[in-house]
């Protein structure tokens, strides 16, 4: 009898909870994942403007594997990992075990460091086109100052990949900085104490406890920034004008999913670009959650 | 805190309540309205110019005071969703009545979604040699008039004429040529490097309207042939269109790409950093506001080998072909493109009139603005196709890098070339 009420107790809370969550639910079902595998049955056909989509089959997969530019936007969001991920990482850590320190007025760096995280991307992408202007910019400025030539930052197509890479670095180390700050003051004062009570200097004791301890946040960041980098696109959209020299150096594949989509209005060659950038960040982030399992400490 | 939480919510409930109920009185109030006059007719009216609408708002509150039997919603739309939108309310049949139509119109036109007018035209007895007749004919495809001509866009040459004093250099001359221009622009460059001074020569924005696709036609190439079928970016007058503008930025006349990719030509010459500047009669009004606006000069664009044409851009309002009530949507069609709608556009300085006719009351304050008239009688229209989607953004691409320097303008054109004759080519 006592049984019986506990378990519709129980099963009443499961209806509420789902009841709670459904509203998101029916959003998140309509928006990302109805609209995902519509993104997957558009990329078979040869949607355009207007009209019924047509379905063709493979031909836009075919089409993408003959694509130069494809292989050109390809190539440089791979360029944009392999610069931005490394240095948004090393900085973020360095950044975060100096805010961790205990130096007055800390918490004015810290808002200083985090500042960028609440700035709308499109003021930074505006306000980093002036830094970099040609003519007027601060940089050129200052590098004029030291007798080196004016740089053009956002027009030199064998520079402006390095330009979109700098703001976006300078950009997302912010958000990463806070997430492992909070991972360091995790970290129990006492594993510290003890070491240094044994004897072992500041760089050991980083390399030993800190890092080892901090692996489960650093990996976090890893995950989040690799998936970030992929999808990078409002720094390029708002710096490169449309059209420029700079457009094709700095293409990622999310500006080429745009332009052919909404610029050409090819959507359905533009959703089978989209899935390739799926399925690319979907296998990177399988590789991180294997090694996972080999780098990372988890102190349970 | 927490108290102060549960405060805020609260507040904002009730806040999105209250906020609930007004739009439920509202839309009684609407209904109320709607039943008063039961046979009003409703239309819709879109464009993507948020600082033409204020206009616009009054222009559509007098149509539907002469014609109290049609009731107009303006929609509108910016300009970064305007065609994807569009595109998308044709597929659900739940497009505007009426809408602003650009060079796009090929696209439209061959898709079957924009209502012919001829007809309407013809009943109506609306003469069409009323309207500049490089913008009618623009919006005339396959011998259809698709469009009404709203307005018109020309490039013409302004030139600060402080600069020219100031360094003691003649003005231009009404009929000069582009060596004319070299010739004066080679002498400011003399004087202006002997006072150690910083002003360029020549200006212009390096985009398609305001300034190669004029010198193309200029130096006798074309970028579509008259049917639309063929690219003309292997002509030898293309190919010197570009040649002529790279050695500009050679000889020092003109900055190179790198300054003008990233501050736009015109913004140098408001600055006065510049003498000679090229451009488009859609900016005006920015001039007329400078505070050395009364120190500018206007006139038409050098010539070139074939003359000095300009290029003639220019919006049409379109009807929608599965639209509920053609007639009341041709009836504001008629409207907007008439002469009261005309002649307040031009009075609040937001358009050049394609109507001859309103022309008269299009005036800047210190600019003179006679020369965009004169240049719109020999200009040639926008080239545009149905795929104009497709190349066009290729074409600003490669040219680009021809000013870059990364590549030749041979090299570029055989790019271009082989770029807009494919997307031609593979429209059906």
């Amino acid at each position: 009898m006592k049984r019986q009420k506990k378990g519709s107790l129980r099963r009443r809370e499961i209806i509420t909870g789902y009841l709670m969550i459904a509203p998101l639910m029916a959003g998140v079902i309509v928006f990302f994942i109805g609209a995902f595998f519509q993104n997957v049955y558009y990329s078979f056909t040869n949607k355009s403007s207007f009209g019924i989509p047509k379905f063709v089959g493979m031909e836009n997969y075919v089409k993408l594997f003959q694509d130069d530019a494809f292989y050109q936007a390809f190539i440089n969001t791979i360029l944009y990992v392999v610069i931005c991920v490394p240095l948004v990482v090393i900085l973020a850590v360095l950044l975060a075990v100096l805010l961790n320190s205990k130096v007055k007025g800390i918490g004015a760096f810290r808002v200083c460091i985090f500042l960028p995280a609440v700035t709308l991307p499109a003021a930074i992408g505006l306000l980093w086109k002036w830094l970099m202007n040609y003519k007027f910019g601060i940089f050129n400025e200052i590098l004029g100052k030291f007798g080196v030539e004016p740089v053009a930052w956002l027009s030199d197509s064998r520079i402006v990949l390095f330009s979109i890479s700098i703001v976006f670095i300078w950009a997302s180390v912010a958000y990463q900085v806070i997430v492992l700050l909070a991972g360091l003051q995790g970290i129990p004062v006492c594993y510290r104490e003890a070491a240094e009570i044994d004897g072992a200097n500041g760089v050991q004791r980083f390399f030993k406890i800190t890092l080892p301890l901090l692996s489960p946040s650093i990996f976090f960041v890893c995950v989040t920034t690799v998936i970030n980098v992929f999808q990078i696109f409002d720094f390029i959209y708002l710096m490169i004008p449309q059209g420029s020299s700079g457009t094709e150096a700095s293409r990622s594949l999310v500006t080429y999913f745009f332009e052919q989509s909404f610029v050409k209005f090819h959507k359905g060659y533009g959703a089978a670009i989209s899935l390739m950038l799926f399925l690319l960040i979907l296998a990177i982030t399988a590789v991180q959650m294997i090694c996972q399992k080999k780098l990372v400490f988890y102190d349970d | 805190m927490k108290k102060g939480m549960c405060m805020m919510l609260t507040l904002l409930m009730a806040g999105s309540l209250a906020a609930c109920g007004n739009s439920q009185a509202d839309a009684g109030k609407d209904e109320a309205k709607k039943d008063n006059s039961s046979e009003k007719t409703k239309i819709s009216f879109a464009l993507w110019d948020e600082v033409q609408k204020p206009v616009f708002d009054e222009i559509v509150e007098k149509f539907e005071t002469e014609n109290p039997d049609i009731d107009v919603e303006l929609q509108l739309t910016p300009w970064s969703q305007y065609w994807t939108k569009l595109d998308a309310a044709m597929g659900s049949d739940s497009a505007a009545d009426v809408f602003w139509m650009n060079t796009y119109l090929p696209k439209y036109a061959e898709a079957g979604v924009l209502e012919p007018l001829d007809e309407y035209i013809e009943k109506d007895k609306v003469n069409m040699d009323d309207y500049v007749s490089v913008v009618k004919d623009a919006y005339n495809y396959n011998d259809v008039q698709y469009c009404m001509p709203k307005g018109m866009d020309t490039v013409q040459v302004f030139y600060n004429k402080g600069i020219f004093e100031k360094y003691g250099v003649e003005e231009p001359q009404a009929g000069w040529t582009w060596e004319d221009m070299k010739n004066l622009a080679g002498q400011l460059k003399a004087k202006i490097e002997e006072a150690g001074s910083d002003e360029y020569p020549i200006l212009m924005e390096l985009d398609p309207q305001p300034s190669f696709f004029n010198f193309i036609n200029q130096s006798g190439g074309y970028v579509l042939s008259d049917d639309m079928k063929k690219a003309g970016f292997d002509q030898e007058g293309t190919v010197k269109a570009y040649t002529d503008m790279v050695s500009l930025m050679d000889e020092g006349l003109m900055p190179g790409s790198e300054v003008l990719s990233d501050t736009k030509g015109t913004d140098l010459f408001l600055s006065q950093k510049g003498a000679i500047l090229f451009m488009g009669s859609w900016k005006t009004a920015v001039i007329d506001e400078a505070s050395f606006a009364e120190q500018v000069g206007t006139i038409a664009m050098p010539a070139k080998e074939s003359g000095n044409q300009s290029v003639i851009g220019g919006l049409g309002y379109a009807v929608n072909s599965s639209s509920k009530d053609k007639d009341a949507a041709w009836k504001l069609v008629k409207y907007l493109a008439g002469e009261e709608s005309n002649k307040m556009q031009a009075e609040a300085k937001i358009d050049v009139p394609a109507l001859i006719s309103a022309q008269q009351y299009y005036k800047a304050e210190h600019v003179d603005v006679n020369v965009i008239f004169d240049v719109a009688e020999t200009g040639f229209p926008f080239p545009t196709s149905s795929s104009v989607a497709e190349w066009l953004p290729t074409v600003n691409e490669i040219s680009a890098k021809i000013f870059a320097k990364e590549l030749t303008p041979e090299e570029g054109c055989k790019q271009m070339q082989e770029a807009t004759q494919s997307a031609l080519d593979s429209e059906s």
